[in-house]
């Protein structure tokens, strides 16, 4: 999938010139830096015991634990995926970007920075709606306003503001929301 | 006679000053009147619309971009916005109704501003009966292009009688509901739903459960496999060293990227040519 695909080169971009691996450039330059001290490739042994298994959803609706789980060690730092981490860790992540690209003392990216991932980068394309290839496993991906909606810079841009919805202008991706138009900036994220 | 005419002059300074001081006092105080009964004849407007269930006519004392902050501190910026809001209150409680009474109103004509200070009461009925609450309120008003127009709304609830809408702030009570819902559902087998601002966490909950196989809750440190949201990580690191110099957007990934003769990308990344897009995901979909 093209998705997967930018992320592979991204990956493999910032290996060539930091000459870190990622999960190690993870590790020193964000997680530790924005105190996300839940947040790795490979949690440590106490921690998957925190860890929420995979489910999937029998024909009568119903849950059973998914037969095969994603492997605990990961070898392969992929940029696309493979992340474990908490609702308190990400959202310092979120909290971060609403502050400009600071967070506690800690700047992470310049306030430029955090406003250039915001912005649409594909000019008059737009994003389309995609039904889900598993539906046993995941919903359809509905919330995109299709053809409309725009790509930043690891965020999806939100076109129609909804009310008790997302904002026109917020940013988001997967699980998470941040909104950071007009006056009040807020973030959620939800699991 | 020297010490005469120095009082004299005295005193006629001090008539002279007074009678321009007065005078625009009297024409100050005049105007301010007026302004005061202007913001009172607007709240009557606003409390008779709110006793009308009339959005419309709600909207018509806020300024486009009010700002309100609820007794419930629910904040909603623009006129649409909070008259939605209202829309909803009087479609779930139909039997709603909200008095502003004000005890003082305070003009600033030099920025054409205004305060108004009051006391409010919500009634209507919840499911487990009926409702009263009360509280102080604060408003600042603009006047502009001759109307008196609200910026700004504050409420404070002080006091409730009623049920479990007393006893639990209902902006996080209506949240952990919807999620309570969804496990209740068969939805997701559990939730974590965390909310911040910039200050700091707003909203944390955590519903059902991590593993239906051994019922082990769901807690707010939960830890997931988070995938796709691992994406906008690997944006933020290619940017720190964006802005750091040492990549440039504009720049062909090969640049970074000596390849391979049997690089299976290499298709891909000729047709990636121009653009550094590796942390968004190609518009062309060829995958």
């Amino acid at each position: 999938m093209a998705l997967q695909y930018r992320h592979r080169l991204g990956r493999r971009i910032i290996e060539a010139v930091s000459g870190k691996n990622l999960e190690a450039y993870f590790r020193e330059r964000i997680f530790t830096r924005l105190g996300m001290v839940d947040t790795a490739y490979n949690p440590p042994e106490d921690r998957q015991r925190r860890l929420a298994v995979v489910h999937r959803r029998r024909s009568d609706g119903t849950f059973q634990v998914e037969p095969t789980q994603p492997p605990t060690a990961v070898t392969q730092f992929i940029g696309g995926g493979g992340l474990a981490s908490t609702a308190p860790d990400y959202i310092r992540f979120l909290r971060m970007l609403l502050n400009e690209g600071t967070l506690d003392g800690a700047r992470i990216v310049s306030a430029d920075t955090v406003a250039t991932m915001g912005r649409n980068h594909i000019g008059s394309v737009g994003v389309r709606a995609a039904k889900t290839a598993m539906p046993e496993r995941s919903s359809d991906f509905t919330f995109v306003a299709d053809g409309r909606d725009k790509w930043g810079i690891g965020f999806m841009i939100t076109a129609d503001g909804k009310p008790g919805g997302w904002g026109a202008g917020s940013l988001n991706w997967a699980g998470s929301t941040t909104h950071t138009s007009g006056s009040i900036r807020r973030a959620a994220l939800s699991v | 006679m020297v010490l005469w005419r120095a009082k004299h002059q005295s005193v006629a300074f001090v008539f002279v000053a007074c009678a321009a001081y007065c005078g625009s006092d009297l024409g100050a105080a005049r105007q301010q009147s007026t302004d005061e009964q202007m913001i009172r004849d607007a709240r009557a407007r606003s409390n008779a619309a709110i006793a009308a269930h009339d959005p419309v006519a709600i909207g018509r004392v806020w300024m486009e971009n009010v700002h309100v902050v609820t007794s419930t501190s629910v904040q909603a910026t623009g006129r649409e916005l909070n008259q939605q809001r209202m829309t909803r209150q009087f479609t779930n409680r139909p039997d709603t109704i909200y008095v502003r009474r004000p005890t003082a109103i305070e003009v600033y004509p030099q920025w054409a501003i205004a305060s108004e200070r009051g006391e409010w009461t919500g009634r209507w009925t919840e499911p487990d009966g009926a409702l009263v609450i009360e509280g102080t309120y604060l408003v600042q008003w603009r006047k502009i292009e001759g109307q008196w127009l609200v910026q700004a709304e504050l409420y404070v609830p002080t006091r409730c009688r009623g049920g479990s809408y007393c006893s639990q702030r209902p902006a996080m009570a209506a949240i952990d509901k919807v999620l309570a819902d969804a496990v209740a559902r068969g939805e997701v087998p559990g939730v974590v739903a965390m909310a911040t601002d910039r200050r700091g966490i707003v909203y944390e909950g955590a519903f059902g459960v991590a593993d239906v196989r051994s019922g082990r809750p769901m807690t707010v440190d939960t830890v997931f496999r988070i995938a796709s949201m691992t994406k906008p990580v690997t944006s933020l690191a290619l940017m720190q060293l964006v802005e750091q110099g040492h990549v440039s957007l504009d720049d062909p990934a090969e640049k970074y990227l000596p390849l391979q003769l049997h690089e299976p990308d290499r298709p891909r990344l000729q047709a990636a040519r121009g653009r550094i897009v590796s942390c968004r995901p190609s518009p062309l979909r060829t995958g």
